[in-house]
């Protein structure tokens, strides 16, 4: 059973998908298509209930026209004079932990031509739902009617069949998910002239310099956990670029001291905004707890670990594959270093995010010339973790999404 | 060091003990039962110290370590060397969840044996009565590795004579022929029946109405367990269950029992009054499902039991996932001691959504 969600003019699946293979691509940021992106991006902020969610509204300020006038900059400066076009029909696989993430793998995509294919997940959040609508009602106006014959969202039970046909009609097959939801996508063939771009489950972790923490007023210390618990919570700590692991940078007089300051402010900033998690979330965080300490992951667990902040301690000889323990709801490892030149040896290839606080530019420079390989793509300040870059574990998706044709 | 079960007497009747003495003595049998395995199990040692400051000694029954119950299900745990595990049991469980694994040796194996035996005959007396199992023969042919529906209806087959299977391997269907057989060789006789609440309720009750048949077990006791979930999705009361089971079946006295493949033997039947009872080899308590404090009597959470049975595996103080509320200790009206509590359901079982089922799909 194949769901077309947008557009609902369309007929069926099979006589869109037959629109988008006859129409040509778009030059990169046709004034249409940004108006487009305005367009819904104006939707969303005028809906009373929409623009009041802090994801919503995120999603809607990286598509206003200003915002868009600033990639599009920053692309034309990469290209230098070079001359870049579409590549033709984009097929994104969209996650089902980040609602907002299709959106910005599919208008990334259109801003610079391509036709796209949107398959979404069966377990769609409402906010999905609610930006769904939003798109129908603006991709239905006439004058984007050009947009509309160049793009198809889809939702269908497991089946290989239709993802092989899509695949075989796509130039770029973009697969976001877990392990094992890319293993099997990427063993579907697809297009010998396509190009795949994979972004599979990562693990995110924070540093925290404990002398920092100690010096800084209870403004700022507030400030501290609210962009922490931002970082943390909005995605109930399912998204990949959510902290799971937090190291303390200090003497452990220190890095005591300055868990002590840390966590209740988390803790304040959690029930001021009311998160409470289904019961069960609670058990699973215990569950995970025990796994972690039994299979000597962990060698301390804090009390009230069925809580809204649930901390357990990274055993020292903890084996890298502690991050597979995917919990959420907010469950974190801690570890204490005496310095950053030592995090890079608690690294692997799976870690994406390193949100910072308390640390100077030089030296969080020097961190990212040591990483080891493959490991962290993004080092950011507390806070930013989830904020969208059109550059994505290491890859510059505007760039990626098109082509350079190489003019002499 | 090994801990030696203080239930010497083997009374009679093991829901007699006075609830004073009780707790102390399910206290003492914890606590040996916690060092015992703290000793054994490195990973419950780990958790212990992890998560209790290594302590193996507790004031209250309250104070207990206990294990949530999906902990077997993620890892191993298991306080006898390989080479003395007689037994695996594996819960049925989802699809989509791993299957619990419980190792036994043949003491804890024994010792099951002996608990369920005292609280079953303390229920149907101490005669092997002529016995319907209401499921079919093929649930109980791997005898090496169980599921919990085979080693509940092993283990409940010691109680009967002549054991007749109620349905058909192949097509789950009654075995009408065998039915009517077996009632007319034992017209007049005290019947035993039992079998999983749902597979009795689907393959039998509900395949006799839709045939139009009718039985007539006269003089019967059903015992029967496994879960109430699927029942309280198609929305049927146990007081209607019963009804169901007296008109088309003709079964007069009727016996749930709450328990699980992680304790088995120490089940917790359902009394005359409907309540389940805990029996000397275990104890209920009930903890907040948010702050997992001990809820006071009358005020539902999740359901922690005791055994003091497990000695192969670390399941001596579990906390489940059903909820459910205990009504006193000692004073049910069907003059049993002991803890008697109802259980209400499950947890329900929300699920974050994390990057990983990009491709799964819920139909």
């Amino acid at each position: 059973m194949i769901n077309v969600l947008v557009p609902t003019s369309a007929p069926d699946h099979e006589r869109q998908l037959q629109l988008l293979i006859e129409t040509a691509t778009l030059p990169p940021f046709d004034p249409l298509v940004v108006e487009f992106v305005d367009a819904v991006s104006k939707s969303v902020l005028l809906d009373g209930v929409m623009s009041r969610m802090p994801q919503m509204a995120a999603v809607a300020h990286w598509m206003r026209k200003g915002h868009i006038a600033k990639l599009h900059g920053a692309f034309n400066e990469r290209r230098a004079g070079r001359l870049s076009l579409a590549r033709g029909i984009a097929l994104h696989f969209a996650p089902s932990n980040v609602d907002s993430i299709f959106l910005y793998s599919w208008f990334l995509s259109m801003l610079v031509g391509n036709a796209n294919i949107v398959r979404l997940s069966q377990r769609r959040g409402e906010e999905v739902t609610a930006l769904l609508a939003k798109i129908n009602l603006v991709i239905e106006q006439p004058k984007f009617r050009p947009i509309m014959l160049r793009s198809l969202v889809i939702a269908y039970d497991h089946a290989h069949e239709i993802t092989e046909q899509l695949s075989q009609c796509c130039q770029v097959r973009v697969l976001w998910g877990g392990d094992e939801t890319v293993r099997r996508l990427r063993a579907i063939p697809m297009n010998p002239l396509g190009i795949e771009v994979v972004f599979a489950s990562r693990f995110s972790l924070a540093v925290i310099n404990a002398d920092d923490i100690r010096s800084v007023d209870e403004s700022q210390l507030r400030q501290l956990a609210e962009r922490f618990s931002n970082d943390a919570y909005w995605f109930d700590q399912m998204a990949c670029s959510s902290p799971r692991l937090v190291v303390w940078v200090g003497e452990k007089s220190s890095c005591d001291f300055a868990k002590q300051l840390f966590w209740p402010a988390v803790h304040e900033e959690i029930n001021r905004r009311s998160i409470q998690y289904p019961e069960i979330v609670g058990i699973n965080k215990l569950v995970t707890a025990f796994v972690s300490a039994g299979l000597e992951m962990a060698d301390g667990i804090e009390p009230n670990p069925t809580g809204s902040v649930s901390r357990i301690h990274l055993a020292p000889i903890a084996a890298p594959d502690f991050r597979n323990l995917e919990c959420g709801g907010g469950l974190f490892f801690e570890a204490e270093i005496p310095r950053l030149e030592g995090l890079p040896q608690l690294l692997t290839e799976k870690d994406q995010t390193l949100s910072y606080f308390g640390f100077a530019r030089e030296e969080i420079r020097n961190l990212a010339l040591s990483l080891p390989k493959r490991a962290v793509d993004r080092i950011v300040p507390i806070g930013s973790a989830l904020n969208f870059s059109t550059v994505w574990d290491g890859c510059d998706l505007l760039q990626t999404f098109s082509r350079e044709i190489d003019l002499q | 060091m090994r801990a030696e079960s203080t239930v010497s007497v083997y009374r009679e009747n093991p829901y007699a003990e006075d609830s004073v003495e009780k707790t102390a003595r399910i206290l003492e049998e914890m606590n040996d039962l916690t060092a015992f395995h703290a000793q054994r199990c490195p990973a419950y040692r780990r958790i212990l110290c992890a998560a209790f400051h290594g302590k193996t000694k507790f004031g209250r029954l309250a104070d207990l370590p206990a294990l949530p119950v999906r902990l077997f299900k993620e890892m191993e745990l298991r306080s006898q060397p390989s080479e003395l595990i007689i037994k695996t049991l594996s819960s049925s469980g989802t699809s989509a969840q791993r299957p619990s694994r419980i190792f036994l040796d043949k003491d804890t194996a024994t010792s099951q044996a002996h608990a369920l035996v005292r609280i079953v005959r303390s229920f149907v007396g101490a005669k092997r009565l002529p016995m319907i199992i209401l499921d079919h023969p093929g649930v109980v042919k791997d005898r090496s590795s169980f599921s919990a529906r085979g080693a509940g209806i092993l283990g409940f087959s010691q109680f009967g004579a002549d054991q007749t299977y109620a349905l058909l391997s192949e097509t789950m269907q009654p075995d009408w022929q065998a039915l009517d057989s077996f009632i007319a060789r034992h017209q007049g006789e005290k019947i035993l029946l039992f079998g999983f609440t749902f597979i009795l309720w689907q393959h039998l009750l509900l395949a006799a109405d839709h045939s139009g048949r009718k039985l007539d077990f006269g003089d019967s006791i059903l015992i029967h367990g496994g879960g109430w979930k699927k029942l309280e999705e198609s929305k049927v009361s146990n007081l209607e269950f019963k009804q169901r089971l007296h008109h088309t079946l003709g079964i007069r006295s009727v016996h749930n029992y709450y328990g699980m493949v992680e304790q088995t033997g120490s089940i917790f039947m359902e009394c005359e009054e409907g309540y389940f009872h805990a029996a000397d080899y275990s104890e209920v308590l009930v903890r907040h499902p948010r702050t997992l404090d001990v809820q006071p009597h009358g005020v539902p959470g999740l359901i922690e039991s005791m055994s003091t049975i497990p000695r192969s595996y670390p399941g001596h103080v579990l906390l489940t996932e059903d909820l459910g509320v205990v009504h006193g200790s000692d004073g049910c009206r069907c003059g049993r001691r002991g803890s008697h509590f109802s259980v209400l359901g499950r947890l329900s079982t929300a699920e974050l959504r994390g990057c990983s089922d990009t491709y799964q799909t819920s139909s």
